[in-house]
Parts: structure tokens; sequence; C-alpha cells
């Protein structure tokens, strides 16, 4: 449960009324996970906890924390 | 860009490193409160490749710590309840009760069932109609909106022999019990990351205060 574990969308699910559903392929592991609270769309990345998404993976994110450690690395303070 | 590959640049790890080493002085105390971090820093041996002035300590980020004694009571009592099919997280199922876990309650012939999401509770609710249904709902903010959606969900299917038993936290409240207690010892917060995936970091600004 502590764990999130980041899969790609497949296809989505809006037929039911506030409960927007994904199909998510982790490494080749299909689940069904709930985005309802995330902007995402098909070909995304999302980080699913407990079979619902708490966030995309974004690469602009990722850059910056990328660019951040870089920062520190280079740090002499 | 790969996610992780980028994350494992050797070169940069040391220069990490390096650049922590410069900067402690003094000892420092830094809790981490989520239990993926307490779990990344052992499988990638984070702990020895720290200066040894830096002290890590585990905190109160994982649910399975933080349930009461007594809430785990009542789901057993719950649990063995003939007409009742008791459903969590796999993690609840060897916590300890005060004097079983719900493993045990299993055991003794309770209808008790692993599932990975509240909302499959509400199928199984919907599928056993002769049944209660409950979920054992533990967790933090990041489980919190799951077991809403579940409930939300349950009234809009109409399904009304699904319930659910909570023990949910958040985590600034359990930071600032910590920092109240007289004798504590800790310098600094490796705040959850899932939960700041939740809900944004502003809350702890006050905190870091």
């Amino acid at each position: 449960m502590c764990l999130a574990i980041p899969g790609k969308i497949i296809s989505i699910d809006n037929s039911v009324p506030d409960l927007k559903m994904a199909k998510v392929d982790f490494g080749g592991m299909m689940k069904n996970v709930c985005i309802q609270w995330i902007d995402a769309n098909i070909g995304d990345y999302i980080l699913a906890h407990a079979g619902m998404a708490i966030s995309t993976v974004n690469e602009e994110y990722a850059k910056e924390t990328l660019m951040d450690f870089e920062k520190l690395a280079d740090s002499d303070e | 860009m790969k996610y992780i590959d980028e994350y494992r640049d050797n070169d940069q790890v040391q220069r990490l490193i390096e650049a922590i080493n410069n900067a402690v002085v003094n000892s420092w105390s830094i809790m981490e409160i989520c239990g993926g971090q307490t779990h990344s820093i052992a499988r990638y041996g984070i702990d020895n490749m720290l200066p040894d002035k830096i002290s890590l300590l585990h905190g109160p980020g994982c649910p399975v710590c933080v349930t009461p004694t007594y809430i785990i009571d009542s789901a057993i009592e719950i649990a063995l309840q003939p007409h009742v099919i008791m459903t969590s997280f796999g993690d609840m199922m060897r916590v300890p009760g005060s004097k079983l876990d719900l493993l045990g309650a299993k055991a003794k012939g309770a209808d008790v069932r692993i599932l990975y999401s509240t909302l499959d509770a509400v199928d199984l609710a919907e599928k056993n109609p002769d049944k209660e249904v409950v979920f054992f709902a533990v967790g933090f903010e990041t489980t919190t909106p799951l077991h809403l959606t579940a409930i939300k969900e349950a009234s809009r299917r109409k399904v009304n022999n699904f319930s659910i038993i909570t023990s949910l936290f958040t985590v600034p409240a359990a930071i600032d019990a910590i920092l109240s207690e007289a004798d504590c010892k800790v310098d600094g917060f490796l705040a959850a990351g899932h939960v700041c995936a939740v809900m944004v970091y502003h809350e702890y600004h006050d905190i870091s205060r």
C-alpha cells in the first residue's frame, strides 16, 4: 500500500459519472486504476497508489528535479 | 527520458555525497516520514553513504505502524461476525491487535480478504448482496480520497451492504505531535513524498518556521 507504482495509461473509461477509470499497463500487467483526481490522457505515465492515480509522471518536473540535484552537487556551501 | 536511469548517475551521486559531507558540520537527526522512504533508504544503502553526523530516524508515515490497537480489535470483532466479509490492504493482515491479527481471525473462520483498492470492495459487495462487506480503511492523505470515492460509488450504485471502518491520519498533525514532545531530538524531516503529491507542500511552511 505504501509504494506507488508508475504505469502507462492504455485506455480511459468515462462511462461512470465522477469516476474516471483507466486501464493502466504496469510493465505488462494490466490493472484498472481510478484517475478521477488527476488530469491525464491516454499515453501518459501515472503513479498509482492503492488503485488510485495520485500524480502524473511529468518529464518537465523530472528534469527540474535533476537540475536541482546538479545544483546541489556543484554547491560548495 | 527514462525516469530511472537519470536518477542513478554514479558520478552525480558521488558529487552529491561530497557536497553533503562538506555541508554537514554539526550532528543532525533527520526523520523520514514515509514507509516508502524507509524502504528506499535501506534498499539502496543510503544510510551508509551519508556522513556519520547524520542520523536517520524512522517516522510515523506507515499506516500499519500508527493504526491504534483498539481499532484493529474492533475490525477483528466485526470480521468474526458470520455475515461479514472483512477486507483491507495486504499490509494490515499481520498487524497485531491485543489478541489476534486479521489472519488469525481468518484462521478462526472469519471471511477476511486482501484487496488492492477500496473500489474493489464495492464490487465485492455488489456480488455478495447477502453479506456485509467491510473495508478496513487505513492510511493518510493518500488513501483517504480513494476511500471516499468508494463510498460515493457505493452510494451511486445503491450498494447498501458496503461499509468502512476508518483509521485515517494527516501527516502535518503527526509531525506537530512529534515536535511537541519535550524530549524531541529531531532536527529535520524528510517530508512524505506521496502525501505531498496529493496535498502539495504548503502545509509544511508553518512547521519549518
